[in-house]
């Protein structure tokens, strides 16, 4: 498997440099406000995740790593550590660049503080889970599946799940997608206290990155290269 | 000593079938060369021995084992070169040698480098730039750094200038010269598996039409090259095929002594080239 998270970074060290920059880019525009700063910092964290998700797709390199001495189980798991490593890299970008500009533009913003604000343990933990999740989606279909069919297949279920988000949202009345995802977390956090509810959204997490993986091996086993 | 790869009977479909009842053996220290027009089953075959893809039925044995279940260890003694020979283009050759290092326990850096040097190969350049026979040099330097004991090429020799492609095979000659290590590679110039293969594999339309040594078939079999009567030769248990000619008939034999009678009068016997056996294999054109 180390082999594998090597060749990844190996492949993706030519674009490693338009990190930083199309952060700064595209988060300066995280002062109109804290849900555009969201929505860019998730845009920019899922352009790694998915990117490193189909980057030997994107080099029609399927069979010549399949003919190499990996098997497939192995595949699907280099694959996930570096598609949750950068989902990481994603949000401590994110909370860089939005620290940033909450420092230089304080007063203006008005943004939240305390429980419920954007760099709140709930906060920073709702856009990992939003960012994490797009590959825990979209790596089973593309396992399954391949890489067309597997996003066009990602194209549809996104568009379910924001469906149903919006509607959540709406009902709930809230002013914003992601406010309502922070203040529903702050919510169940108050209810259960620190001490257990962070290890449950924990095993949480692992429970459905362990269940997306098993999907993943399943779905590669049975593919034809 | 055991065959390295043994394929017993093996049944592949998908919409159509791909391959069936296809069987061969290819012992420690040969050349077997797989020939068949585009669709044939050749890709599908080694896809096959690679665990790329699962049979409908039958069995593939590599090493003792079976593809599907024992991949990894079985890859590691795997040199390959697939029809598309080289993968990450974007990469340089140096950079796409270390990439693939990372892999193999057994990698050979030095031998690496030899073989860079010895194919005049550019450590620095991408592989984008390179040539299609250059990706091929690189394919082969990738496969031979890490000891395999069994190369695998998929038409390694398509779109090459004859100058290299009478390298690369004097090349796979001297790779089995160890008496250790084997090839099997694809093609569909019947003229590389003249020059280096122990073993002829025809394929056609999924089927095995002939499988064995070559030297067997070239040594054995005959051509019959006459008029209209030898179309009474069609039943005879040796011929292996017939086919109408300018003169009459063509008609290969798999038995020189069996054809010798077919021989008075007009008629002439002569040994067969790959190219009269492929093309003449299963034709029934005496009808």
């Amino acid at each position: 498997m180390k082999a594998l998270i090597r060749k990844d970074l190996r492949l993706l060290a030519p674009y490693w440099w338009l990190i930083l920059p199309g952060h700064v880019l595209f988060s300066a525009n995280g002062v109109i406000s804290p849900e555009f700063l969201f929505w860019i910092g998730v845009a920019l964290a899922a352009s790694f995740t998915v990117g490193l998700a189909v980057i030997d797709w994107r080099f029609d390199a399927d069979r010549f790593v399949a003919a190499l001495p990996v098997d497939r189980p192995a595949q699907v798991r280099a694959r996930y550590v570096g598609a949750i490593g950068a989902a990481v890299l994603g949000t401590a970008l994110y909370v860089a660049y939005g620290s940033v500009i909450v420092a230089a533009f304080p007063a203006r913003l008005g943004w939240r503080t305390g429980a419920g604000a954007w760099n709140s343990p709930e906060g920073i933990a709702v856009f990992f889970l939003v960012a994490a999740a797009l590959v825990l989606i979209l790596l089973p279909l593309l396992f399954r599946l391949g890489l067309v069919r597997g996003i066009w297949s990602f194209g549809f279920v996104a568009l379910a799940v924001m469906a149903v988000a919006i509607s959540r949202v709406s009902n709930a009345g809230a002013e914003a997608p992601s406010q309502a995802l922070v203040e529903e977390l702050a919510v169940f956090v108050d209810d259960r206290g620190a001490a257990v509810a962070w290890p449950l959204v924990l095993a949480s997490l692992m429970g459905l990155i362990w269940l997306s993986a098993r999907l993943s091996i399943a779905g590669f086993r049975s593919r034809e290269l | 000593m055991d065959d390295l790869l043994v394929v017993e009977r093996i049944r592949k479909a998908w919409d159509v079938v791909a391959l069936e009842d296809v069987s061969l053996r290819l012992p420690p220290g040969h050349i077997m060369g797989i020939a068949g027009p585009n669709g044939s089953g050749k890709t599908t075959l080694i896809r096959l021995i690679l665990g790329h893809i699962r049979p409908d039925g039958g069995a593939i044995r590599v090493f003792g084992d079976d593809p599907g279940l024992s991949g990894r260890a079985i890859r590691s003694r795997i040199g390959f070169v697939l029809d598309r020979p080289i993968s990450y283009e974007h990469l340089s050759v140096t950079r796409l040698g270390r990439l693939v290092a990372d892999f193999y326990a057994d990698w050979d850096e030095v031998e690496f480098q030899r073989l860079l040097d010895e194919f005049e190969l550019p450590g620095r350049r991408r592989a984008s730039a390179l040539s299609r026979g250059m990706r091929v040099k690189l394919g082969l330097a990738l496969a031979l750094a890490h000891n395999a004991e069994l190369l695998v090429l998929d038409e390694p020799t398509t779109g090459l200038d004859p100058v290299f492609r009478r390298e690369l095979l004097a090349r796979l000659s001297a790779i089995i010269a160890d008496g250790r290590t084997s090839v099997l590679f694809s093609t569909q110039i019947l003229t590389d598996l003249d020059r280096v293969a122990d073993f002829a594999v025809f394929l056609r339309g999924g089927r095995v039409v002939f499988s064995g040594p070559k030297d067997d078939l070239l040594d054995r079999w005959a051509i019959v090259r006459g008029g209209p009567e030898l179309a009474a030769a069609a039943g005879a248990d040796a011929v292996r095929g017939i086919r109408r000619s300018r003169m009459g008939f063509d008609v290969l034999f798999d038995d020189m002594d069996a054809a010798k009678p077919y021989c008075d009068g007009p008629a002439v016997l002569e040994r067969p080239t790959l190219d009269d056996v492929f093309l003449l294999l299963g034709s029934k054109e005496s009808q």
